[in-house]
């Protein structure tokens, strides 16, 4: 679509007026030069006629030259005088636009600086939320506060209920209305209470409270103890269905835990370096560990030489295993941390020992020892007894003291190390049965491969039979072969690592599978009895007895303990559970991974590949398929669009010849009807007139008021067959408009639909993508960005078939418009020349009646006025007519410019287009201007408002007069009608009723008519230029004299040669 | 001179000042100038000539001030005196020509004047002749 033309794309630039200005200044200053050398040559010229006497010939020559010359340079003048007038009226409309964009700059700077304002008041209300913000969260923290009191508050309703409720049911009142409503009451503020206990957690969590009380143990024992008097309180009151009350007693049995582990890190770590040395050994000593049986004592080992040392700690692990040894020392249980915080406070205190406060940073000669702890659990329990062994062949009796210590110390990571090892090597060996089986069909069909081909070499069999034979066993798994030795050099290239692989592929299920069983086995645990039989026993006995002596609270702590203990169980099941998973899955993985590079790196195909391989071929064979479909669906699609192109093509040259048939139709009717009807109409008045006018004559009568009464006649007539074409015109292109409008409606309609239905077809495929995506959790962000890229990538289509469509549109219309004008002109051409011949021919009969006047007939004399005022007026047209030309030709050139600046790309046509200054000038001149006023504005074409108004420029505080108030007056010059009005407004003009007067209202007119006449006359008159030569040419005159009858005739001769 | 070579000559056709029919266009310029400078000092201009020719004189010198001085004014002098020069020029009789005239002044003398015999002195003296007779 054309872009809308606004004032903005004229003049929103002010170096077109500037360049408008400068360029009347510049031919303002031109033609002042011109002048001035005009002026010269007239000084020049003046000079050389003043004192001639023509009395030679030279000097009625010079005459002849100069009087020739003054005339054209007058001509000149005048003309220069002019142009000068248009380039300063220019150059005033430049200076005043150009003030004008001044203001609307000004305006816009104001503009500006009430922008950077609202702008600087926004910062500040930002700044103002930002504060409230700040406000908000302190508000919140508060809040906080509130919570907390709230939550407080209502567990102490909690307690309170349960302690009422507690006291009714003693009192035996259960089952009582007050009873249950206590209870229920009991209930719902019970929850409260949890919820915003939850509440104010989930608050902690966030703010990372718990981390501020790290490294505090003793506060932290503090708090521990604390939260299991608030637990066990809270579980006396609660009763054994609540939900909460299961997971309390965890909570409670795991606080009770770690409050004995903590307290006991507290008292190892205290005292002197060589108090916590003892308190480790001893406390090694103490529980008498069997890992140690073969050291006499720990203290012992300080005194012993370093190679017995070593022997003694190979004994250890030849005697009971390394693994053995830390297995018992597992059945320390909690005491282990007493013994390895004590061993790490002495390390630090005495400086003996350089190992690293922690774990993962070790000094150099203690290296060795922290290594076994970081690497044992990689590669075996070779491999921790080797990091072992190696420290102890560093043996310095520290290191010894290391070795133990460290043992002890790290014992969690290296007994959790070696443990592991040993799960994995059972569960190695556990797998060799389903890696026989596994194995079985494999070799068997390698073995009977091998068989083949050694048969085939011994001539049993055809080599053909052990290639074809190669091909259907193993051909897809190693690749196949198009002879047998070739087939043979790949089978023994590729025969072990396939088996290999199948093994380790057997043994990698085995390992999944036990990761399922472990995962399955941590998942119930919660849901089995781990408690011993005796100690089910001991927790009944007790919780019998003091039922038995009424002691609640017995009871209460025995099922506490109970139920504390049976979770934890649960829970290191499933811990230990979880970790067995996690390791038999690490083994699959590893296992897998190594099939696989063996497979990858033989060029082995799995059955997996080789399934998957079909799958993706029948994959790509069903893609092609689709891929067909699609393209035929494309080639039926492509062969729709072709055949609505192909329409609406069609369809524009369609509208393209309607339009032009209709113009053509206009035309002929005009030429056809209307203008012969109205020929025909003008010529009855005239002859109608001629003969009245004629017999008035005849008898002596004034003839005005019939010449008056036929000019009016004609006139109607002129008018009521104007108003016909102009409206016939209007109505026809009223008709085209509608039309154009129609057809560019329906193509536009037409395009929306079929945007409109692909781009729900993608949305629908993707939605049913997406939501199947969403259905089993798959990633549905590709979809979304794909759907995406999809309806741009249509748009952007659909945007270009726009433009291409608009621009064939665009170039249809213009090829009407351009045929339109053509049209237009040569209809034009046809009225100029008939009204040349019109001018002809009362020219001819101007000639005629000057020649009978010349012989002294009265009535042609009387007649050549009249015809003169035919020629005028025929002028007349004939000027309006190529008036209306030049407006056509200017307005096609517009036209064409403006099409090829849309067409461009222009963002502002029109400007660009009126830009160029030279087409600019003639775009202003083809607008009628009044600037010396104007009697009749005329028609100039057929109007912009539906009642032929036109565009034209008028200038400060002129006057326009409604057409009503113009007809009355005639055709009274401007001049003339100011003269009028200021002579009557003297009192100098003669009106009715004074002396002198005119008699009648009709005579007043006709007197104006005769001035207006007048006027028109010396208007109308030629530029006065003789022929001087005419006037030399004379030589002599001289008068003939004869008799005619009684008269004598004078005639007065000049003689010309 | 012959009539008639002056009338070729008031014509453009300056060849016909030529005596024996050699010269050059320069040569012929001169010659009629020398002829026509003698023509104003024996008969002079006729006083509707010399009117017209100083009007003329007139108008332009008042053109040329329009140039010098921009006053539109000088326009309308200038029109006024070219209106002047113009009725006075169509009230001074009917055009005729040399030929014409022959005829006259051929029926006048009675005797037939061939413009290819009679001389330029010969024809200007007749007509003066023929004005004063036909004077009243």
């Amino acid at each position: 679509m054309a872009k809308q033309i606004k004032a903005s794309d004229i003049f929103e630039e002010e170096d077109l007026f500037k360049g408008l200005r400068d360029s009347a200044l510049k031919t303002i200053e031109t033609f002042d030069k011109l002048s001035a050398e005009m002026k010269k040559s007239a000084e020049e010229m003046k000079k050389s006629i003043s004192a001639t006497t023509l009395s030679t010939t030279t000097e009625i020559e010079n005459l002849i030259k100069v009087t020739g010359k003054a005339s054209a340079m007058t001509e000149e003048s005048i003309k220069i005088d002019k142009a000068k007038a248009e380039a300063l009226k220019q150059y005033a409309q430049a200076e005043q636009q150009l003030e004008k964009i001044e203001q609307e700059r000004q305006k816009t700077e104001q503009q500006k600086i009430r922008t950077a304002e609202m702008n600087k008041k926004a910062e500040q209300d930002e700044i103002k939320r930002s504060q409230q913000k700040q406000k908000t969260v302190q508000d919140e923290a508060n809040a906080y506060k509130q919570l907390s009191i709230a939550a407080r508050d209502m567990k102490n309703a909690s307690k309170e209920l349960g302690a009422q409720l507690l006291q009714m049911e003693q009192a035996g009142q259960q089952g009582t209305d007050a009873f249950t409503e206590l209870q229920k009451q009991y209930a719902d503020v019970t929850k409260e209470a949890s919820r915003l206990d939850k509440e104010l957690k989930q608050i902690d969590k966030a703010v990372g409270d718990n981390q501020r009380n790290v490294g505090n143990y003793e506060s932290a024992v503090v708090n521990l103890k604390e939260e299991l008097r608030n637990l066990t309180k809270e579980l006396m009151n609660m009763d054994e269905a609540d939900p909460r009350f299961q997971e309390m007693a965890e909570r409670a049995g795991e606080l009770k835990d770690k409050i004995a582990d903590t307290q006991a890190v507290v008292n190892a770590t205290a005292g002197s370096g060589m108090e916590n040395l003892a308190k480790g050994l001893t406390g090694v000593g103490q529980i008498g560990i069997a890992a140690f049986q073969g050291i006499e004592s720990s203290m012992a080992l300080m005194g012993v030489e370093s190679e017995a040392l070593m022997e003694t700690m190979v004994r250890l692990q030849a005697l009971a295993g390394l693994a053995d040894a830390l297995e018992t020392l597992g059945g320390l249980g909690d005491k282990i941390t007493e013994i390895g915080a004590a061993f790490k406070a002495a390390a630090s205190k005495l400086g003996l020992l350089t190992i690293a406060k922690t774990k993962d940073v070790v000094a150099t000669e203690a290296e060795t020892v922290a290594t076994v702890t970081q690497t044992a659990a990689t590669n075996g329990a070779t491999v921790a007894t080797k990091a072992l062994r190696i420290a102890m062949i560093a043996l310095p009796i520290v290191a010894i003291l290391a070795g133990v210590a460290a043992l002890v110390m790290y014992f969690q990571d290296m007994s959790k190390n070696v443990s592991d090892t040993a799960i994995q090597m059972d569960a190695l060996a556990g797998s060799a049965e389903d890696t026989r089986s596994a194995l079985a069909g494999t070799i068997e069909q390698t073995s009977k491969m091998k068989t083949n081909f050694d048969m085939a070499r011994e001539g049993v069999i055809s080599k053909e039979q052990a290639l074809y034979e190669y091909n259907e066993t193993l051909g897809d798994t190693f690749g196949r072969a198009t002879d047998l030795n070739t087939a043979e050099e790949i089978f023994n290239a590729k025969t072990a690592n396939y088996v290999k692989a199948i093994g380790l592929r057997a043994q990698a299920n085995y390992m999944y599978q036990l990761q399922a069983q472990e995962l399955a086995k941590g998942m119930t645990a919660a849901m089995e009895d781990n408690s011993t039989w005796y100690e089910n026993l001991g927790d009944a006995a007790a919780y019998q007895w003091y039922s038995l002596t009424g002691d609640m609270e017995g009871q209460m702590k025995t099922m506490t303990s109970a139920v504390g203990r049976e979770a934890g169980k649960a829970n290191e099941i499933k811990k230990e559970a979880e970790r067995r998973a996690k390791l038999y899955e690490e083994m699959a993985n590893n296992l897998m991974k190594e099939a696989m590079t063996l497979d990858k790196a033989n060029g082995i195909k799995t059955e997996s590949e080789l399934a998957y391989e079909k799958a993706q071929a029948e994959k790509e064979k069903a893609r092609k398929e689709r891929q067909r479909k699609a393209n035929e669906d494309a080639k039926r699609e492509a062969d729709r669009k072709a055949q609505e192109e192909r329409k609406r093509l069609q369809d524009i040259a369609q509208f393209r010849n309607d339009i032009l048939q209709q113009i053509e139709d206009m035309e002929n009717e005009y030429y056809d009807t209307l203008l012969p009807a109205q020929t025909k109409e003008t010529n009855a008045v005239r002859d109608k007139y001629f003969t009245l006018i004629e017999y008035a004559k005849q008898y002596g009568v004034d003839t005005t008021t019939l010449e008056a009464a036929r000019e009016a006649e004609i006139l109607a007539i002129n008018k009521k067959y104007n108003d016909a074409i102009i409206k016939q015109e209007k109505d026809r292109m009223a008709q085209i408009a509608q039309e154009e409008e129609d057809f560019a409606t329906q193509y536009r309609e037409a395009t929306q639909t079929e945007y409109q239905n692909q781009e729900d077809a993608i949305r629908e495929k993707y939605f049913y993508l997406i939501e199947t995506a969403k259905k089993y959790g798959w990633d549905i962000k590709k979809l979304e960005e794909k759907q995406a890229k999809e309806l741009a990538d249509l748009k952007k289509e659909k945007q270009q078939e726009e433009l291409d469509k608009e621009k064939e549109h665009r170039e249809a219309v213009a090829e009407v418009v351009n045929q339109s004008f053509e049209i237009l002109k040569e209809r034009s051409e046809k009225k100029i020349e008939l009204i040349d011949k019109e001018i002809d021919a009362a020219q001819t009969q101007f000639d005629n009646l000057k020649e009978l006047a010349n012989q002294g007939n009265i009535n042609a004399q009387q007649s050549l006025a009249e015809q003169q005022k035919i020629i005028a007026e025929a002028n007349k047209k004939k000027a309006i007519e190529e008036r209306r030309q030049q407006m056509l030709e200017m307005a096609n050139t517009v036209f064409s410019t403006y099409q090829s600046k849309v067409e461009a790309g222009s963002k502002t046509p029109l400007a660009d287009t009126i830009k160029d200054t030279a087409l600019l000038m003639q775009f202003i001149k083809t607008l009628p201007t009044f600037h010396d006023g104007t009697e009749n504005t005329g028609k100039h074409g057929e109007g912009v408002d539906g009642k032929g108004g036109f565009h034209a420029i008028l200038h400060p505080n002129e006057r326009v007069m409604p057409k009503n108030l113009n007809d009355q007056i005639g055709n009274i010059s401007n001049e003339d009608l100011t003269r009028m009005a200021i002579e009557y407004n003297n009192g100098v003009l003669v009106r009715k009723g004074q002396a002198n007067a005119v008699a009648s209202p009709l005579e007043f007119s006709l007197m104006l008519n005769k001035l207006d006449q007048l006027n028109e006359t010396i208007q109308n008159k030629p530029e006065h230029s003789y022929d001087v030569g005419k006037i030399t040419s004379t030589m002599i005159e001289f008068v003939d004299k004869h008799k005619k009858g009684n008269t004598t005739v004078y005639n007065r001769y000049r003689v010309r040669k | 001179m012959k009539l008639y070579n002056w009338i070729k000559c008031q014509a453009g056709e300056l060849k016909y000042a030529r005596i024996e029919g050699k010269g050059t266009s320069r040569q012929d310029k001169m010659a009629w100038e020398r002829i026509y400078d003698s023509y104003l000092q024996e008969y002079g201009l006729t006083g509707l000539h010399k009117k017209a020719m100083m009007l003329m004189k007139e108008i332009a010198l008042i053109r040329l001030e329009y140039v010098i001085t921009q006053d539109r004014r000088k326009l309308t002098d200038a029109e006024i005196k070219f209106t002047r020069m113009q009725t006075m020029l169509e009230n001074s009789g009917v055009n005729v020509t040399i030929d014409q005239t022959l005829i006259h002044l051929s029926k006048w003398l009675g005797t037939f004047l061939d413009s290819k015999n009679i001389t330029v002195r010969q024809y200007f003296n007749l007509i003066e002749e023929y004005g004063k007779a036909n004077k009243g």
